[in-house]
C-alpha cells in the first residue's frame, strides 16, 4: 500500500512544524513537533512509546535522512539534526531487541 | 514539545466533513472543526451505533497511502486542514489491536483495493480517495471491491453539507 519516493531537495523555507511519522510493527502514528523547540532526545524518546502505547518497551529509534539512509536517534545531537533536516516530515522507526515478535521495517523518507 | 495544535482540529472554524468507513458502509457527517479526540470518538460511536465506551480504533490514510491511527494529538485533523481538504476520511474498527504494533481485527480486509487497479472500472483505491478533494461526492466512486454492490441513499442538510449513508451489500 505504501508509496515511497526518494527524498527530493529541500526548500529554502522550512515549515515551523515538523510532522513525524512513526512506525511500529504494522502501526503508523503521526504527531507534530515545533521545529524551534524540539526538546531533548530524552523527552522525544517517550513520544513514540506514548503514541504506540508501549511505555515499558525499550526501543531503538532511527530515521531516514534525505539520502534515504536509516540513521539512529540516540542523543540530542542526532535528534536535533533529524528535526532540522525534516522538510517537514520525517519518519522514525523502532527496532526492538531480538526475541520480540515485532520488528522494524525500513522505509524511505518522502517529501511531504 | 509536541505541537500545541495537536489537541483540537486546527481548522479555520466552523464545520468540516467526516467520511467514515465502517463495516462495509460509508457514513458521512459534519464535524465541528474545534472538536477534541474524545468528542470525535463519541461522534463516531454514535454514527456507528456503538455504545459509548466501546473499544474503538480510528485510522486515516495519509498522502503516502499508509493507514495511520488517529491519536489524541489529532494530527489527522491538523494535516487535513493544512491541505484544505474538503473532508477527513476515517476507517473505523470496533476494537483495538491485540498487541501494540499489530493491525486491528478485520483490518486486512478493509483495504481491498490496490492503486494498481484503481479507476479500472469506476473503483477508487484508498490512496486516490485520500487525495480526493471531495468534489463530486458522492459521485466519486466509493466501491471498495469489485464484488460489492453499492446502493446509495443520500441527503443534504440545511447548511448544504452532504449527509448520508452508503450501504454496501
Amino acid at each position: 500500500m505504501s508509496r515511497r519516493h526518494p527524498h527530493g531537495a529541500g526548500s529554502g523555507c522550512l515549515d515551523p512544524t515538523v510532522a513525524v511519522k512513526s512506525t511500529f510493527g504494522a502501526e503508523f502514528r503521526r504527531f507534530s513537533l515545533e521545529r524551534s523547540k524540539p526538546g531533548k532526545f530524552k523527552e522525544f524518546y517517550g513520544l513514540p512509546q506514548h503514541v504506540h502505547k508501549i511505555p515499558n518497551v525499550d526501543i531503538l529509534v532511527s530515521y531516514a535522512d534525505i539520502h534515504g539512509d536509516v540513521l539512529p536517534i540516540n542523543n540530542d545531537a542526532n535528534y536535533h539534526k533529524a528535526v532540522s533536516a525534516a522538510n517537514p516530515l520525517f519518519h522514525i522507526y523502532k527496532l526492538i531487541p531480538f526475541g520480540h515478535h515485532l520488528c522494524c521495517e525500513s522505509q524511505f523518507h518522502r517529501l511531504w | 514539545m509536541p505541537s500545541r495544535t495537536g489537541r483540537k482540529m486546527d481548522g479555520s472554524g466552523g464545520h468540516g466533513r467526516l467520511k467514515a468507513h465502517y463495516s462495509g458502509d460509508i457514513l458521512i457527517t459534519s464535524l465541528d472543526s474545534a472538536t477534541t479526540f474524545d468528542k470525535l470518538c463519541e461522534e463516531v460511536r454514535e454514527m456507528c451505533h456503538l455504545h459509548q465506551g466501546h473499544p474503538l480504533t480510528l485510522k486515516w490514510v495519509d498522502s503516502e497511502g499508509d493507514p495511520c491511527t488517529v491519536s489524541s494529538q489529532m494530527e489527522a485533523f491538523r494535516l487535513s486542514c493544512q491541505r484544505k481538504d474538503e473532508g477527513l476520511i476515517l476507517h473505523v474498527f470496533p476494537g483495538i489491536p491485540e498487541e501494540p504494533g499489530m493491525p486491528c481485527p478485520g483490518e486486512d480486509s478493509e483495504y481491498r483495493l490496490s492503486h494498481d487497479v484503481c479507476h479500472g472500472d469506476g473503483l477508487t483505491c484508498l490512496l486516490c480517495e485520500a487525495g480526493n478533494d471531495g468534489a463530486g461526492w458522492p459521485e466519486a466512486s466509493v466501491l471498495l471491491a469489485k464484488s460489492l454492490k453499492a446502493e446509495w441513499a443520500a441527503g443534504v442538510d440545511s447548511c448544504g453539507v452532504f449527509t448520508g449513508v452508503l450501504a454496501l451489500g
